[in-house]
């Protein structure tokens, strides 16, 4: 069982948790228009790499705060947790969101425009 | 010196001296296969059957071949027994573990009828028929047998029974622990460990599966340790220990799984040594330690040989032979053979001298040198080098050997044949190091080539191997790593103490190089001549691994399911490393090419009472009741669970059945009034400046204008488009709003609501607060409603201009602040009452005794469905199912079509959407007005179309309405809306069909005239 | 049944465990019964959400200052003011004082972004006292409850077997435990179960 620091309560046992998916999923507006297809990228495809992975998770029996980790999906290591809103700072994590299919997609370019920032999202 | 008791039962035989750990004062009478015998207090059930002379204890798997006591630990492959009566029996316990008690029951398994008359065993006499994989080629077709086979396949082959009462009667606890540093094992170098890392005040948890610490230690006799024997040493850094504070001992505590970020699971055996179990106290106590880093001092395990024969009752592990004599006082036997690639066995062999024995060494080495080779001699004893046991033979217990010179890679027999009696066989085929748990924390492993073993080399975890589990069988070596890893693992977590000296250890020097020898040639090919055993356990011979390397099953997971090597309650403790060396054979490999399975939890078997703890009977779930629930119970409610919520279903009167009580409950809701509790309904307020702005994202209708006291119905959708809850909310000021939620989904919409103003609108001003156990809700409805409330001491004016529909107002009733809410569910002129939850009681029983003149009644949730339905409102649950839009409800009265974007609008807009084959909503009413369709029945446009037939859909609620006087449903059909007025049918799965009219949803009241009362 | 505001029903109203009368069960070992618990009745409760001007109002109104971190609460007397969240926070006040320190606090606060929400009735407090306080609750916590690592100020929002809770430590040997009040019988069942060993006092 992890061992996740929440930015606000400190470390606690994931059973405290409560894990959000895919991190960084920038969403359209229903006036963004895209098609179908592409709007699906957003809506249904998710990410489940072997290896680093971010993704949200919720301290759901603590602070009910939202905020985002970097975790390698192979080791369990966390290697950063970083607010909800912003964009991972260490170097394989910065790697991980560069490298995102995600990025390219007609999904995210619709949506990026209405984010201040492009971490955020959902 | 032999102990005789003149008692009950038999003599304990082959107990041959008095030990420190065995109390001959304290005799212990038990009972195994409903023979009395008597042991000592110290004894466990394998030792005590021992001193009994009793070896055969069990059958086997497979061939329900004798099997005796093997091991002296949790390693143990063979002596499996039940123990216990009734609802306590516990089948394949150990009976190496098993610490005897005053009355303990035992009984073997596996067999039918006796132990001794064995009718299973007919398949060892058939056993060519029974080669790997046996069941898997001959049973598998034709496929529809494989029920029949399996029934008697599970009968024949497997382990124990459980027990006939399936309610385990004992108690079971668990708990939390936390320190700095976990020992896992309390043989000399977790001792040692533990003491280092203790003295520098770092939280030391120390666990041991045995019931005192020790380790092997407590099986010798005859080292000694800073020049005290070695189990005075042991004694003194336990009081030291137990002495300390920052010190937890937990023996007879395994440590059985080692997961992710340092999290250990240990089962501490409570009571189970004790002849009662105190009701306070649980039998097993389940511990989850999380600890920051962890020391692991597993220990090793010996390996048998594999030999043809070499699973008879009387052939042991060499160290285990130790043991029994040295701990507990029983020589296993009186003539024996010790057989053996390594040093270490020849300590068994003076051990047996000493303890009377008659004793021939057999070494597969064709030399072996050194001071404990020497003493052997000088004890003369007879050493036979470079010979091997080929065979052993016996029924019951072997009697007699086979023994050939072998050449120096025990490949052939270069000689001729002799033949010893002897009733005892030693073996030791070297020593495996347990690396199990750092395997399960996904440590990595090297295979070494001098000691034979695989060890430990990267950690995954913060963590820490030691002594034999690290591979260093030296115990000096073990000490020292002990040290420096009690050092180490105490300035991780910021502790520190001097470093302990590593104390003197007189023991014979000895090599730790066994001879590589996997298999034993007994003169025969392979599968021909008698068995030699690899899994014990599973009865997998040599031959099996081999032929399944030969039918292509090369990678080793595949060899362990294809032969079952290494499955089982031991999991191949024993048995692995002899088999991944005979694939490794098979295959021209090399052992480290062929590779380990993968190590998972639990390192041996764990009572799932502990694991379920006391999350049983009523602490199972928690039920949450509501503030009116004891007015239900006192008048007769029947309930019915929603969610962990305990709601009123319907209030029988009078020996009435649940349609009686639920008709009248529906025609009292709509002549007079009904009074239902709906306190369980979720209830969020929202505050903030964008409040507004959050529910014209939220929901699909529109919000902003929405006026203060006014309450609105509102459709929330997951982004996909799809129908996720549905409630009125009010809006109490500007920026202030009363939601309300489906009971099931009260929790998941505040998270839901939660997730989106974190993730997706932060900058949104809005505050959220779940206030669904603040309100206790009384719901009033029906044409008498207003006048009820009138009576009951309403502080305002009623009349529907004052106080129109959809609207709420705050004020008083008898004193009592209320909400009070202008909205309906059943159609009826209805107050939905809210007040301080610790007033609900208060507030039901104050509008009872007001309804009493109009006959008020109160309804339950059946009740509360059944008004809906006549009204044709859908439940959110029950009529979608998360794949259902507000089009498909027939709701797209309730989507804006101006608002620029809100949750699930731009689904709406795919083109999946527009598919006609959508399921819709329809109502259905039956061609017999008597008749109610089941819920979930299948609709059909055709009914005597060829099978399978194409399905439109299914029922989602359907009722007798005793307002409308006939039965109603709903139901999702594909293309619903179009097919109005048409008949579907459904067959049912008695052959019958029922036949019914789609029409509108609104069975009762379509126009809505009576919401005024 | 005509009605007249004469009759004044009862205001105290009806507590969480109201329903749930005292029980003990003596330390099997002899000794010291190692927790005696009870529900704190009627406490009031106020839910904190904002920031600017909140901690000012809240001290000015009730005496008590914010926590100054994360995991701890602040008292006053009778007043506890616990950390739940970065923006949020739980009032506990005398019985009763909950609307009064509400509509002062909610005139006080000049922002338009805070909320205060009385969930007095919405969750229940107990009390929990004795020598085998911190034993009892690790078989249900997963938290780190050694008196070095939890001590006396410091609170938690954690879970106690199937409940959420909060728990406050008060002292080595005693803690306030809030949980909702629909799981409050379960919460006292658990207590009681999980003391067997250490025996107990349960107060109605």
């Amino acid at each position: 069982m992890l061992i996740i620091t929440c930015p606000f309560c400190g470390p606690r046992d994931e059973v405290e948790f409560a894990c959000g998916g895919e991190a960084h999923i920038a969403r359209p507006l229903a006036d963004n228009k895209i098609s179908d297809a592409d709007f699906a990228d957003y809506l249904f495809m998710r990410d489940n790499p072997k290896g680093l992975f971010l993704e949200r998770w919720r301290h759901s029996a603590g602070c009910r705060r939202w905020f985002n980790v970097a975790r390698d999906t192979v080791s369990n290591e966390i290697v950063e947790i970083y607010p909800m809103g912003s964009l991972p700072a260490k170097t394989a994590a910065k790697t991980t969101y560069k490298t995102s299919w995600r990025r390219d997609t007609a999904a995210e370019k619709a949506a990026t425009p209405s984010r201040s920032k492009a971490g955020g999202s959902k | 010196m032999v102990s005789r008791s003149a008692a009950s039962g038999s003599p304990q035989t082959q107990r041959q001296r008095a030990v420190a750990r065995i109390d001959q004062n304290a005799p212990i009478n038990f009972t195994f296969d409903g023979r009395s015998y008597r042991g000592f207090a110290g004894d466990t059930l394998a030792s005590a059957l021992l001193a009994n002379n009793v070896h055969l204890v069990g059958r086997s798997f497979k061939y329900h071949r004798p099997r005796g006591i093997m091991a002296a630990g949790s390693e143990e492959p063979n002596a499996l027994i039940r123990l216990g009566k009734g609802a306590y029996a516990e089948p394949n316990l150990r009976a190496t573990q098993i610490e005897i008690f005053e009355g303990l029951y035992a009984e073997s398994q596996n067999r039918t009828p006796s132990l001794k008359f064995d009718i299973g065993a007919i398949n060892s006499v058939l056993d060519r028929f029974f080669p790997a994989g046996f069941y898997y080629k001959t049973f598998m077709w034709p496929a529809s047998m494989w029920m029949r086979y399996e029934h008697v396949i599970r009968h024949a082959a497997g382990l124990g029974k459980v027990a006939d009462d399936h309610n385990d009667p004992d108690r079971y606890e668990k708990t939390h622990a936390h320190c700095d540093i976990l020992v896992a094992g309390g043989g000399a170098t977790g001792l040692m460990a533990a003491l280092q890392a203790a003295k520098s005040g770092a939280r030391v948890i120390l666990a041991d599966e045995q019931n005192e610490f020790g380790g092997w230690l407590l099986g010798e006799a005859d080292i000694k340790i800073a020049d005290v024997p070695a189990l005075s040493w042991v004694s003194d850094i336990v009081t030291e220990l137990a002495a300390m504070p920052n010190v937890t001992l937990l023996p007879r505590t395994t440590v059985f799984g080692y997961l992710d970020h340092n999290y250990l699971t240990l089962n501490e055996r409570v009571t189970d040594h004790l002849p009662s179990r105190p009701a306070h106290l649980p039998r097993q106590r389940l511990w989850k330690i999380r600890a920051q880093q962890v020391i692991i001092a597993q220990g090793a395990h010996e390996r048998p040989l594999v030999f043809a024969g070499n699973d008879l009752p009387g052939v042991m592990l060499a160290g285990a032979v130790r043991t029994y004599i040295n701990r507990y006082g029983v020589c296993p036997g009186q003539r024996a053979i010790v057989v053996c690639n390594n040093d270490d066995a020849y300590r068994t062999a003076l051990d047996l001298h000493h303890a009377g024995a008659y004793v021939v060494v057999t070494d597969l080495r064709a030399t072996a040198t050194g001071p404990l080779m020497r003493a052997v001699r000088n004890a003369g004893i007879e050493i036979l080098h470079g010979h091997a046991i080929i065979a052993a033979y016996g029924t019951h217990r072997v009697a007699r050997v086979e023994i050939a010179p072998v050449d120096d890679s025990v490949t052939a027999i270069t000689g001729d044949i002799d033949h010893r009696d002897c009733d005892l066989i030693a073996m030791s085929g070297g020593l495996s190091p347990a690396v199990h748990l750092h395997s399960q924390a996904r440590g990595k492993l090297q295979w070494d080539d001098a000691k034979l073993c695989f060890r430990p080399s990267a950690t995954h975890e913060p963590s820490f191997n030691i002594g034999a589990c690290n591979g260093s069988f030296d115990l000096v070596a073990g000490l020292k790593e002990a040290v420096r890893a009690g050092t180490k693992a105490a300035a991780a977590t910021g502790h520190k103490a001097t470093t302990l000296d590593t104390p003197d250890v007189q023991i014979h020097k000895q090599s730790w190089r066994p001879l590589a020898a996997w298999k034993i040639p007994n003169g025969h090919a392979s599968g021909r001549g008698p068995k030699a055993f690899v899994d014990f356990q599973n009865d997998v011979t040599a031959s099996d691994v081999s032929l399944a390397a030969r039918e292509g099953y090369q990678s080793v997971e595949h060899l362990k399911r294809y032969t079952t090597t290494g499955m089982g309650t031991d999991q191949g403790k024993t048995s692995n490393i002899n088999a991944l060396a005979i694939l490794a054979d098979a295959l021209g490999n090399e052992i480290p090419a062929v590779g380990t399975t993968t190590f998972r939890m639990p390192y041996t078997p764990s009572n799932i009472g502990a694991i379920a703890g006391r999350d049983i009977g009523d602490l199972f779930d928690p039920v949450r009741l509501t503030r009116m629930d004891d007015w239900h119970r006192a008048h007769g409610a029947t309930f019915e669970h929603v969610g962990q919520w305990m709601r009123a279903w319907y209030f029988p009167q009078d020996g009435e059945t649940m349609q009686q009580a639920v008709n009248r409950e529906v025609k009292a809701a709509r002549t007079t009034a009904g009074l239902l509790d709906a306190s369980t309904l979720g209830k969020i307020d929202i505050r903030g400046r964008d409040a507004a702005e959050f529910l014209n994202r939220l929901y699909t209708n529109a919000w902003s204008k929405l006026g203060i006291g006014k309450c609105r119905y509102g459709l929330m959708l997951k982004d996909d488009g799809m129908v996720m809850d549905d409630g009125v909310t009010t809006r109490i000021g500007e920026n202030h709003f009363h939601m309300t939620t489906t009971t099931g989904g009260a929790a998941g919409v505040l998270d839901w609501m939660e997730e989106w103003l974190q993730t997706e609108w932060p900058d949104l001003e809005v505050y959220l607060t779940s206030v669904t156990e603040q309100w206790a809700v009384a719901t009033l409805s029906g044409p008498n409603a207003g006048k009820i409330l009138q009576d009951a001491g309403i502080d305002f004016d009623l009349s529907p201009a004052e106080f129109p529909f959809m609207s709420m107002k705050e004020g008083h009733i008898g004193g009592l602040a209320a909400r009070i809410f202008r909205i309906s569910f059943t159609g009826e002129l209805s107050y939905e009452i809210n007040v301080a939850a610790r007033h609900g009681l208060a507030l039901w029983t104050r509008l009872m005794a007001a309804g009493k003149a109009y006959g008020i009644t109160p309804y339950g949730t059946e009740a509360m469905h059944v008004l809906r339905a006549e009204k044709g409102f859908i439940i959110v649950g029950q009529e979608t199912d998360g794949s259902v839009t507000p089009h498909d409800l027939g709701m797209d009265w309730i989507v804006s079509k101006t608002k620029p974007d809100f949750i699930g609008k731009r689904a709406l807009a795919r083109h999946a959407m527009e598919y006609d084959d959508r399921k819709q909503l329809v109502g259905l009413l039956c061609s017999d007005p008597a008749t109610v369709i089941p819920e979930g029945a299948h609709a059909v446009l055709d009914p005597n179309q060829p099978l399978p037939m194409k399905m439109l859909g299914q029922v989602t609620s359907s009722y007798f309405s005793p307002n409308c006087g006939r039965s109603i449903a709903m139901a999702m059909l594909k293309g619903g809306h179009a097919l109005k007025g048409q008949t579907v049918f459904f067959p049912m799965l008695d052959g019958s069909v029922l036949k019914a009219e789609i029409v509108d949803t609104a069975f009762f009241d379509p126009k809505g005239a009576r919401i005024d009362g | 049944m005509a009605n007249s505001s004469s009759s004044r029903p009862d205001f105290s109203g009806q507590t969480a465990l109201a329903g749930i009368a005292s029980s003990t069960s003596a330390n099997p070992d002899g000794g010291t019964i190692g927790l005696v618990f009870g529900e704190m009745a009627h406490l009031g409760k106020l839910n904190l959400r904002g920031q600017n001007g909140l901690a000012k109002a809240v001290k000015a109104i009730t005496g008590c200052t914010f926590p100054p971190k994360a995991n701890r609460f602040q008292s006053a007397g009778e007043r506890h003011v616990i950390w739940l969240a970065p923006d949020e926070y739980l009032l506990l006040c005398e019985a009763g004082k909950e609307q009064e320190l509400q509509d002062s606090l909610n005139s006080m606060i000049t922002s338009s972004h805070f909320a205060i929400t009385d969930v007095s009735d919405s969750l229940c407090a107990l009390s929990l006292r004795g020598p085998s306080v911190r034993a009892v609750l690790a078989k249900g916590c997963g938290l780190d409850l050694h008196p070095d690592q939890f001590t006396a100020g410091q609170s938690a929002q954690s879970l106690l077997a199937l409940s959420a809770v909060t728990l406050m430590a008060v002292a080595d040997d005693a803690f306030i435990l809030i949980c909702r009040t629909s799981f409050a019988p379960y919460v006292q069942r658990w207590l009681a179960d999980a003391a067997l060993e250490y025996g107990y006092q349960y107060k109605a």
